[in-house]
């Protein structure tokens, strides 16, 4: 082995993570991949998400109308967040009221923005990585339906093998 | 040392999948903290784990803080603006399974009991959890949860889902 000391990126490294059979709230939701330890960067990521949508919700809702990469949950609804570039893709329920949406949202990625957080995030920390999902307005306020599947792949560099 | 003529190569931890956590804003009218009912007596989940495995002899679960499972019944509207809200606390059971098949007389006789604050661990020993030398095992574990009213709210508003549990701890024997 050597003795160097020179960090030795690994350009390869794959993470995935699903969410499966989860009530969808509300118009919008932020989906946070954890990074793998010591990353550095984010090179690229794509979402699969289904969601059907509650027969409650009115034929001219149920479509999400963008799909995004955002740098923060914003702790209010009404708020944005700091970072936001979307992509406006008006993806219409078919006639079992589902969507089915497989989208690459690398163009939309700050690339150094792999930062840590848990459940409970703390004070101050940027440089987060979300899929950003929103429906149509007219979800806001009620249960908009159940997310058969949201999976994000993502490929990172990482300093050393993580 | 390994006799085996065997050399690794390639990476030597090719772990792909990730944690997540999935943030959405809570359901009811005008936001806040509403929750609504489960609508479903029961889920069953899917749990994978290694196809190396050949005894499992102990799984700790953590029903997590927050986003974990706590079954209430539906109080109806509380003094703000939501149409429902947690009433009395109800236990639930947990079971595992080998094919998220048992039914839910066969969860209560075979599962444990639960109820009360979150977070608090949930142990399995080998006897309760389905093992690679049955009939029909696919390197799956099925966590079968039942509440048995669709009507009953969970504390968080979700659906029970593997992000629900932590698994703390997962004992087993694997071959080589």
């Amino acid at each position: 082995m050597s003795n160097s000391t020179r960090p030795h990126h690994y350009p390869e490294t794959l993470r995935t993570s699903a969410e499966i059979t989860t009530n969808l709230f509300q118009d919008k939701a932020f989906f946070y991949l954890i990074p793998p330890q010591n990353s550095l960067t984010i090179e690229n990521i794509r979402l699969h998400l289904k969601l059907t949508f509650d027969a409650s919700v009115s034929v001219g809702n149920r479509k999400v109308t963008h799909i995004g990469i955002a740098d923060e949950f914003p702790a209010f609804i009404t708020d944005e967040p700091n970072r936001l570039l979307q992509l406006e893709v008006n993806a219409v329920a078919d006639g079992n009221r589902q969507v089915d949406i497989n989208i690459d949202l690398t163009p939309l990625l700050k690339r150094d923005d792999i930062a840590y957080r848990d459940f409970i995030e703390p004070d101050g920390l940027t440089g987060l990585t979300y899929v950003y999902i929103k429906c149509a307005d007219g979800c806001r306020g009620a249960l908009t339906g159940i997310i058969e599947i949201c999976k994000v792949d993502a490929q990172f560099t990482t300093e050393g093998i993580a | 040392m390994s006799q085996s003529s065997k050399k690794p190569t390639g990476r030597p931890d090719a772990m792909v999948e990730a944690g997540h956590y999935l943030f959405q804003y809570s359901g009811g009218i005008g936001g806040g903290d509403c929750l609504t009912p489960l609508g479903v007596t029961g889920v069953v989940i899917e749990l994978p784990v290694s196809k190396y495995i050949t005894r499992n002899r102990r799984i700790i679960f953590e029903n997590r803080e927050f986003i974990g499972v706590r079954i209430y019944t539906d109080a109806g509207p509380p003094p703000f603006i939501c149409l429902h809200s947690a009433g009395t606390e109800v236990p639930f059971y947990m079971a595992l399974s080998i094919d998220g098949l048992l039914t839910p007389a066969e969860i209560i006789a075979q599962g444990v009991e639960l109820s009360g604050p979150l977070p608090y661990e949930i142990e399995f020993l080998a006897d309760r959890i389905p093992q690679p030398v049955q009939v029909g095992w696919t390197a799956r574990i099925f966590i079968q949860l039942y509440w048995g009213n669709a009507g009953y709210v969970n504390q968080n508003g979700s659906l029970p889902s593997l992000n629900s549990f932590l698994i703390s701890k997962h004992d087993y024997d694997i071959t080589l």
